[in-house]
């Protein structure tokens, strides 16, 4: 029988000789979410950081991406003459300081990476700088000490992913991680894979006066968005811009420059053939062609897990299996983020950790994760839940179903032409007998807010029908779904 | 008060012999200049619009202004400018307003006389081809029945279609120009002259049809048409009507067959003039017809043509056999209808290029319509052979916006179709200046880097020497355009082209005389400036337009000249990089920095050479030098590792740049190796070459001045004069002055400036106004060039001939320094009224000036070099002669006034040198 008390002093004690309730492994958004959540349903918590509070979202990801955006979207803007006289609005001499952009990312991640850790802190959670690995069932190793836990839950997140070939220097060759220094502004820049980091960054470069070209190995660019929304981002994101392409090419062989001597040399070849089809000299290579899990240091093989391509096999509670499509869980021990690969989102992590901690604590929870939205924050925004055209094609032709589609623009939005913004679309995909939501893609002002509601009708159950009937606050952007979700069953808007 | 739509127009009733179908003339036939009858469209039975003045029997006659078909491809117009006011009298052949189509601005005449009634609509508005655009009350006492009892004239109104307006168009082409140098606008038409096609097309049958439909064809092809022959009958929105022909000839084509609709102004059939040239006409297509030809009342054709083809002569008929271009079938993409409220479209975006193949199915363009932005896809199969409609233009919708052809070969023949391909064989017979209007403007700009504006002549036949002003600026040029091209930059661009030939020199100067010519001018501008791009659209507030003129306000000269600020080095901050007088404040106290300027990667300029099979060329200029076809391998790069920029390849087209970079510093010359000690011999081996500059080299304000201004005179008659002069005495004269300051430039002014006194017509400069003219400054004011670091410039001394030769020395150093430090005034070096060029401290012996703008002579001065000849006592003797030559503006100064010139300087100068320390 396990029994809790709370003694005066404030300090919980785990039962069983454990010394922790629950240890989690990794204190980026994931583990911090499970953390906090854990003590709040009392179990002793500790969480190892290995030194990356915040991990790679707060610190190299997410949060100065955004920062970054924020600074270089204003730039875009207000340097957007043209638009901005239509406005009535005159702009002269738009200047930026590259320096102080860059360290108001910088800035704003040290902001929120102490505002993370206080609220650990604040709340109870022991904060343990060292690095953890599991050890064997209900032992983790923190440096150089074992600690015991009646529950593990591992959070070590992900590392960017560098393609064989490709030499990265962090200052002329950079992942994301140099990219969101923002050492330079380059003249030239490459930026091998065109999926929402590479557009993100091409966002940032071309705003502050690159140019890009992107080297995309798939034959599409942006392969991984909705099709249709990937053709509009196509015309909205990259043919206006600084920006070429090629695709169905892998950079095959990438060596840093010398800034001033010599330049980034970017050999590429076929995808197919992989014969050498041209080489590029530039001045600076960002490579986002994913992200890897970081679980080599994890100790997995210490408790008998066999990795699928460096992800932690789980079942859909968050526990972890022995191996992929396995059955067998292996008692006390979850694992949530990027490193189970379900989903590679700061917010679903975050999910992920209060589900594996509900899961804990005996009310079995799973997350969902059709109800998870996603958002590139370019300018404009993309934003989608659910399942991408394609995806729900397919599901209508192996259920049956007859698929819905209903289209909102943003050209129609009154609030989107007061802000001279009119570009974009949302998009409902759903199915017509049921008349239940499928998907929800948007591209155009906002995207990343307005697809919150649609998030949660998926999660909720909603059908198209019920959300046609929602009121919608006018004249805002939300009135570009409205008027999709009326579409959907017939009510014309305009 | 009278009711909207009942007028009484009495003239036509007794000509309206058909009762219930309308006979209509086509205005084929119908030359421009030459009225129609009112009558000659006739109405039905209908026609009486019985007053509501109760009983009375006051009639009101009214006619229409009506919105003119410009083009095949105009559907609606905007009024530009109204250029009579309600109340004003209009004569026939007043011009009444101008009209933007979608190809250029026209000005368009009445063939009505009245009074302008009322105005429809305003300055600004737009109109659909055919609408009732302002009221003609016959009589000034009608003005105010019309003006308020006619909204608008009911549809088969007998006033338009038929010429009641009308566009002025170029001279027909057997009407031969009467001055050489006539810009001639349009170039094939010798050939088509003897093509001689004649069209039928469809004429505007109502103020509210667009388009009508064939309902049938009267005559067949090969048919004979003679005068009033119904050739065929059209369905409009109204009624169906009878068209019929005022050209005689032989139907040579149909090109809209029955059942099919045309829009209002498009050609429906071809017409030619003889029964053997019926092959001619056919295989040439709707390019054979004749300017002019009255075949439109407005020179549509015509208008199309100049903006498509060439400067290339034309070939005529008899000459040489004609090589028409051959007729490919095409396929149009037409502008859908995206919503049930959608009229036009926005193509945003194309998403297929020409010579693209297309698929059905496959998404070609981008249209943005009042409700979404929608992509396109092409129900038909082929490869894209023409853009009609480029990216960012509107087009209504079932307008085509692009041709499909069906093979790539065929791509060609489209895209060159508008040029009917006749080839120069023989110059064309009595051939006006072989070159059209825009490439006159083109070629008239003395700068490359300058961007090339071309401006479309309209022959209104105003200008006197036949001189064609281009008068409005041709919108496919538009698009152009380089951003931050705001109006009064344009304007002053057009301003410059005219100026920079000596006939649009002319042409200003004779406007500018009279107070009715330069409200004309004032007219010409505003129609000018109307084309201006947006302003600052999508311009970087850095971004200037290089090498314009145009980058600063003479303010903001004046300062740059004060603070002695390199104007080039300053990027400015002002729309369209404008240079504000902030910007160089800033410049001059040091501060000024290059936004986005990135230390890290831009400060190092480094050398180096692309591996093999690298194109050293960032995204943007290969994107634009696909675009533009510019082969990138030949344009110098200046980005980091010597690749080639966007900027670079615009450089290179001579379009302004986008980005104002710091200029690249020249790559650091290797110091050359220092020289071992005690072996010159091998030091002298190994000296370095010094490496003679390469390749283009960007010219400063005070350059291209020159250069233009040089290139500005060669159309002046010069002749030149020269004569030795001894100048012992006026040595002599020199070295006893010389301590009190005074300088030869000085004595040799002030002896010009004297001699000038005596010889007027040397001071004077020729006026081509009012057929020339003799224009006496009323004052000497003694130019000198003074060589500078890479210029010249040529300050002024004033009045030298009263001004006394201390004072004058002394101004003459105050203004060489001056010059030295670029601080001249305007004042300062333009206000010369005769020009002295001295080498001769140079040891030059003889030299030959050229004529500078604005005077009648220069003279340029070579060295005193002592001679043996035998003097005046009949001694052999030394004596030191100088040589000095006199280029002079023959068309008023004579070969005799220039050697009388010369006799009494020479006199002054060898007898009389002390006169110069008098006056």
């Amino acid at each position: 029988m396990v029994f809790r008390v709370r003694p005066a002093g404030g300090l919980w004690m785990a039962g069983d000789n454990y010394d922790y309730d629950l240890v989690i492994i990794g204190c980026g958004v994931g583990g911090h979410g499970a953390a906090l959540h854990a003590v709040g349903k009392g179990l002793k918590t500790a969480i190892l950081t290995g030194g990356d509070v915040g991990g790679t979202c707060v610190n190299r990801g997410c949060v100065p991406s955004k920062a970054l955006l924020a600074a270089s979207g204003r730039v875009r803007e207000l340097r957007n003459a043209h638009h901005l006289k239509a406005l009535g609005v005159t702009v002269d001499n738009v200047k930026y300081d590259r320096q102080a952009i860059a360290d108001h990312a910088k800035n704003l991640a040290a902001k929120v990476r102490s505002g993370l850790e206080n609220s650990l802190t604040g709340l109870g959670v022991e904060v343990i700088p060292e690095k953890g690995s599991v050890k064997g069932p209900h032992e983790v190793q923190a440096g150089s000490r074992v600690v015991r836990a009646k529950d593990i839950i591992l959070a070590p997140g992900s590392l960017p992913f560098v393609p064989r070939g490709i030499e990265v220097d962090e200052k002329t060759v950079f992942t994301s991680d140099g990219g969101l220094r923002l050492d330079s502004v380059p003249e030239w820049l490459a930026i091998v894979g065109s999926g929402y980091i590479g557009l993100e960054f091409s966002d940032v470069f071309t705003a502050l006066g690159s140019e890009v070209t992107f080297i995309e190995a798939l034959d599409r660019i942006m392969p991984t968005f909705d099709p249709e929304i990937a053709r509009l981002a196509e015309r909205l994101l990259i043919r206006p811009r600084s920006i070429d392409y090629r695709t169905g090419v892998f950079a095959s062989e990438v060596t840093p420059g010398i800034p001033g001597e010599k330049p980034v040399t970017i050999k590429m070849i076929d995808a197919n053939t992989k014969e050498h089809v041209e080489t590029l000299e530039v001045d600076a290579c960002l490579v986002a062609t994913g992200r890897v899990p970081n679980t080599k240091e994890c100790g997995l093989e210490n408790v008998g897990v066999e990795m699928d391509r460096g992800f932690v096999p789980v079942d859909e509670r968050m526990r972890v299996l022995t191996k992929k499509e396995g059955v067998e869980v292996v008692p006390n021990l979850y694992c949530i983020g990027d490193a189970n690969g379900k989903m590679m989102l700061a917010h679903a992590a975050s999910a992920q950790g209060i589900s594996a901690v509900e899961n804990i604590i005996g009310r079995p929870h799973a997350v969902n994760h059709n109800a998870v939205p996603a958002a590139c924050f370019t300018h404009p925004e993309i934003a989608f839940v659910g399942l991408n055209e394609d995806q729900a094609k397919d599901k209508a032709k192996a259920e049956g179903f007859e698929l819905g589609k209903s289209t909102g623009h943003f050209r129609a939005n009154s609030k989107a032409l007061a802000e001279g913004e009119g570009d974009g679309i949302a998009k409902v995909l759903f199915r017509k007998d049921t008349e239940e939501i499928l998907g929800v893609h948007v591209i155009g002002l906002h995207a990343s807010d307005l697809i919150q509601e649609c998030a949660n009708a998926v999660a909720a159950g909603q059908t198209v029908r019920e959300l046609s009937y929602m009121v919608h606050t006018h004249p805002t952007l939300s009135e570009v779904m409205d008027s999709a979700f009326k579409g959907a069953v017939g009510i014309r808007t305009h | 008060m009278m009711r909207a739509g009942h007028l009484l127009v009495a003239l036509l009733a007794t000509l309206c012999p058909y009762a219930s179908s309308f006979r209509l003339h086509t205005p084929a036939g119908l030359t421009a200049r030459a009225p129609m009858a009112r009558g000659s469209v006739h109405r039905s039975g209908r026609v009486r619009w019985v007053s509501m003045q109760g009983a009375s029997t006051a009639t009101v006659v009214a006619h229409d202004i009506f919105m003119p078909a410009l083009s095949s491809t105009m559907n609606e117009g905007k009024i530009v400018q109204w250029t009579k006011e309600e109340g004003d009298f209009i004569a026939k052949g007043d011009i009444v307003m101008v009209v933007e189509s979608d190809k250029a601005d026209m000005e368009v005449e009445s063939f009505s006389e009245g009074y302008l009634a009322k105005k429809l609509v305003d300055a600004g508005g737009t109109a659909n081809v055919g609408e009732t655009v302002g009221l003609i009350a016959e009589s000034k006492d009608d003005i105010a029945a019309v003006a308020g009892g006619l909204g608008s004239i009911p549809s088969g109104d007998a006033n338009r279609h038929d010429g009641t307006t009308t566009v002025r168009i170029p001279p027909s082409p057997t009407a031969p120009s009467d001055s050489a140098g006539v810009p001639e606008t349009f170039m094939d038409e010798a050939a088509i002259a003897q093509i001689g096609a004649r069209e039928v097309f469809m004429p505007a049958l109502s103020s509210t049809m667009t388009e009508g439909k064939v309902a049938k064809w009267l005559k067949g092809e090969g048919d004979r048409v003679e005068v009033g022959d119904v050739v065929m009958v059209v369905e409009s929105d109204k009624a169906d009507m009878d068209v019929e022909s005022f050209e005689e000839g032989y139907l040579a084509k149909i090109l809209v067959p029955e059942g099919s609709t045309a829009r209002v102004g498009e050609t429906c059939a071809l017409i030619a003039d003889t029964q053997e040239k019926i092959d001619v006409v056919r295989s040439a297509g709707v390019q054979a017809i004749a300017s002019g030809s009255g075949s439109r009342h407005d020179g549509t054709t015509a208008v199309y043509d100049r903006s498509e083809s060439p400067a290339a002569p034309a070939t005529p008929v008899q000459a040489a056999p004609v090589v028409l271009a051959p007729s490919v079938p095409t396929t149009d993409l037409f502008m859908p209808a995206l919503s049930s409220t959608m009229t036009e479209g926005k193509v945003t975006q194309w998403l297929k290029k020409v010579g693209d193949k297309v698929n059905v199915g496959e998404m070609v363009m981008v249209v943005e319509s009042d409700k979404a932005d929608m992509e396109v896809e092409s129900f038909e199969e082929g490869y894209i052979a023409k853009v009609l409609v480029d990216a960012g233009d509107v087009a209504n919708v079932g307008d085509p916006v692009a041709l499909l052809v069906q093979s790539p070969e065929d791509i060609d023949k489209v895209t060159a179709a508008p040029r009917t391909g006749a080839q120069p064989a023989v110059p064309p017979p009595a051939a006006p200046a072989a070159a059209a209007a825009t490439a006159a403007a083109a070629a008239g700009l003395p700068a490359p880097s300058r961007p090339v504006i071309s401006f479309a002549a309209v022959d209104t036949g105003k200008y006197a020497n036949g001189f064609v002003p281009p008068t409005s600026l041709d919108q496919d040029v538009r698009a152009q355009l380089p951003p931050g091209y705001d109006p009064d930059t344009v304007a002053a661009v057009y301003l410059d082209q005219l100026r920079s030939t000596a006939q649009g020199r002319a042409f200003l100067e004779d406007l500018d005389s009279t107070p009715r010519g330069q409200k004309e001018l004032q007219l010409m501008l505003e129609r000018v400036k109307i084309r201006a791009p947006p302003l600052g659209a999508l311009v970087p507030p850095d971004q200037a337009i290089s090498g314009s003129l145009f980058r600063e306000s003479p303010h903001v000269r004046d300062l740059a000249d004060k603070a002695g600020i390199d104007l080039s080095t300053v990027s400015g901050s002002g729309p369209g990089g404008r240079i504000l007088p902030q910007d160089i404040a800033e410049a001059a106290s040091g501060k000024r920095e290059h936004w986005g300027k990135d230390e890290y990667y831009q400060q190092k300029k480094a050398v180096w050479t692309p591996a093999e099979g690298v194109v050293a060329a960032t995204p943007m200029a290969r994107r634009l030098a696909k675009e533009k076809g510019v082969d990138l391998s030949s344009v110098r790069g200046t980005g980091n590792f010597g690749r080639v920029t966007g900027d670079d390849v615009r450089r290179a087209l001579g379009m302004p740049v986008e980005k104002e970079e710091p200029r690249p510093a020249a790559p650091p010359s290797k110091p050359a190796p220092p020289a071992p000690a005690g072996r010159p011999s091998a030091a002298k081996e190994t000296a370095p070459v010094k490496p003679m500059a390469a390749g283009l080299a960007a010219m400063d304000g005070m350059q291209k001045a020159v250069a233009r201004n040089m290139e500005a005179t060669v159309s002046v008659p010069v002749f030149r004069v020269s004569r030795a002069i001894v100048t012992d005495a006026f040595d002599q004269l020199y070295k006893d002055v010389k301590e009190k300051g005074v300088t030869v430039s000085a004595l040799l002014a002030k002896a010009v400036a004297l001699t000038l006194e005596k010889h007027p017509i040397l001071n004077a400069a020729y006026d081509v106004a009012n057929g020339g003219s003799i224009r006496h400054p009323g004052e000497v004011n003694v130019a000198m060039a003074v060589a500078l670091d890479g210029g010249l410039l040529t300050p002024v001394l004033k009045q030298a001939n009263a001004v006394d030769i201390f004072q004058l020395s002394r101004d003459w150093k105050e203004l060489v320094n001056k010059a030295r430090d670029k601080k001249l005034g305007a004042a300062e070096m333009s206000t010369g009224t005769f020009y002295i060029s001295n080498l001769g401290m140079m040891g030059v012996n003889q030299m030959d000036p050229i004529l500078p703008p604005g005077v009648g002579a220069i003279m340029g001065v070579g060295a005193a070099i002592p001679r043996v000849t035998v003097q005046g006592n009949g001694f052999i003797g030394v004596q030191k002669e100088m040589t000095v030559t006199l280029t002079c503006d023959h068309r008023h100064i004579y070969g005799a006034d220039a050697a009388a010139f010369l006799q009494d300087l020479a006199h002054l100068m060898e007898n009389d040198p002390q006169r110069l320390l008098m006056g």
